[in-house]
């Protein structure tokens, strides 16, 4: 019984996703008043969302709870220092806002840093390869070798088309750029590949809602 | 491919290949789309080394072992950002490790907690005892370098605001030393700054990701370098996933599906060019 009335409870509003996809499907005839309809309609649902969580996820347990609940009064200067960020919208008074930018630029700075160290350090340490490599039991490991290989060829090729700095007269240096631009158009086709890919999901997921979970024809 | 208004309505079956209506081909999407809902096909699936690396770290993470998992993905990649999550949770929960879940996105918050309060029931799992939702988080960067530090300290509550100290699941765990893998299903660049700013400060944490099948070529560097260790792909990625924790899930129900439209556009792409050499032979 209880799962009767879930499922009843349930239908409005997978047809109310229903009505919204099929609207928003419109755009693939024209452009349309039902699908900006429906475009304005998710906008608002998304933001609505974002305000609720917001409040009650963050504002709510860091500001409202320590501040009038718990007596930490001091959370109200962060808090002000935050609402520096709106004097953005007033002439007179839009020096204020670059406090709080400023702040976050100088957190920011740090932060990406640190960062470019973690991450890009390991990939330079991991691009130096042996090309004759051997496994845990001494023998000959060609296929590494030869992947070795490609990867240093790759390597090389793709940063000579980015010698920019200086005319690239010598021959050497312009095939290799050439190679290297190819490799680089190879790479990105199988990144348009997967984009395909992923709207080819995409599709699929709103097909399988309307059969499956609208209309009931597949299980 | 599209007809372009304003020019001259073409002449013979290869202009006309070039110049195949839009709408001709979307009706031909849908068609192989919604064909394998109704007539399944199951292709043979080869798992990816990526999706196969993934698998091993989280098989070689030992028994009652803390994992973070992190869902930075709203409604608009659901298609593909679900079944991931839905597959890894179910591997960790199988595997009975303390799962700790949230997100830096409004809506894979509430996203998340529906799947893994699913996939908790289906295992036997208790909320507070063997998993937690510490809910939404703004600004990544922050919250990463405070929980390397202090994890109990960055997730004081949980995403209803009950206080987290005192759960179960988050006893024993102080800082990032004591998290034995981190996985981020996002549609988003996020996996930077996990490496950046988290990764390297536990060399024994497993970092796995699961992107949007977009973002995926992107981050093989990465694992090639070891600061992934393993990548599922996508809606493709999932199905494979679920294909070795031995489920049936949304994205193993729509390889068919993505099969054949991949089988299309490979047609059409043949289609368009061959009428693009014949006419630029026959102007020649």
């Amino acid at each position: 019984m209880d799962a009767l009335w879930q499922d009843i409870l349930a239908r409005p509003a997978i047809y109310a996703g229903a009505i919204c996809t099929l609207g928003l499907m419109t755009l693939i005839y024209r452009e349309n008043a039902v699908y900006r309809f429906f475009e304005h309609v998710f906008i608002g649902l998304a933001a609505g969302f974002s305000i609720v969580v917001l409040i009650k996820e963050i504002l709510d347990p860091f500001l409202y709870q320590p501040v009038f609940k718990k007596g930490e009064w001091y959370w109200t200067f962060v808090f002000m220092f935050g609402l520096l960020f709106y004097f953005i919208h007033s002439r007179k008074y839009n020096w204020l806002s670059r406090l709080p930018i400023g702040f976050l630029m100088g957190f920011s700075a740090g932060q990406a840093f640190q960062g470019f160290a973690n991450t890009y350090l390991p990939q330079l340490a991991r691009s130096f390869r042996p090309l004759f490599v051997t496994t845990p039991d001494g023998s000959w490991d060609a296929a590494a070798g030869i992947n070795n290989l490609i990867f240093m060829i790759v390597l090389v090729t793709v940063m000579s088309y980015f010698f920019f700095s200086f005319e690239q007269k010598s021959r050497v240096i312009r095939n290799s750029a050439q190679f290297g631009r190819w490799v680089m158009m190879v790479a990105f086709g199988a990144i348009f590949g997967t984009t395909i890919m992923a709207r080819m999901a995409l599709l699929f997921d709103r097909m399988y809602f309307l059969f499956s979970d609208w209309l009931r024809l597949v299980r | 491919m599209a007809t372009t208004p304003g020019t001259s309505a073409p002449r013979d079956i290869w202009d006309r290949l070039q110049a195949i209506d839009r709408r001709v081909l979307y009706v031909l999407l849908l068609v192989v789309i919604i064909l394998p809902l109704f007539v399944p096909i199951r292709l043979p699936m080869v798992t990816m080394p990526s999706t196969q690396k993934l698998y091993q770290a989280v098989e070689s993470i030992p028994e009652g072992g803390y994992v973070i998992v992190s869902t930075t993905w709203s409604g608009g990649t659901r298609a593909e950002n679900m079944p991931q999550t839905e597959a890894i949770l179910r591997h960790l929960m199988k595997r009975r490790l303390r799962v700790a879940v949230f997100s830096f996105d409004q809506q894979g918050s509430q996203f998340s907690y529906n799947i893994a309060s699913r996939v908790a029931r289906d295992f036997g799992y208790e909320y507070g005892k063997d998993w937690v939702h510490w809910g939404f988080r703004p600004v990544a960067g922050v919250v990463m370098k405070s929980l390397v530090r202090d994890i109990p300290g960055t997730f004081t509550t949980d995403r209803d605001g009950k206080p987290t100290k005192d759960m179960p699941v988050m006893q024993g765990i102080k800082d990032i030393k004591d998290v034995d893998a981190i996985v981020e299903i996002a549609a988003s660049g996020i996996y930077m700054d996990w490496i950046g700013l988290v990764v390297g400060a536990n060399p024994k944490l497993k970092f796995g990701f699961c992107p949007t099948a977009v973002m995926a070529p992107e981050t093989y560097p990465y694992m090639d370098s070891g600061q992934i260790v393993g990548i599922m792909e996508g809606m493709r990625g999932a199905a494979e996933y679920e294909q070795l924790v031995n489920t049936v899930g949304l994205a193993t129900k729509g390889m068919g599906s993505i099969s054949l439209a991949h089988v299309l556009i490979m047609l059409l792409i043949i289609v368009g060019n061959v009428g693009y050499i014949v006419t630029r032979a026959r102007r020649s």
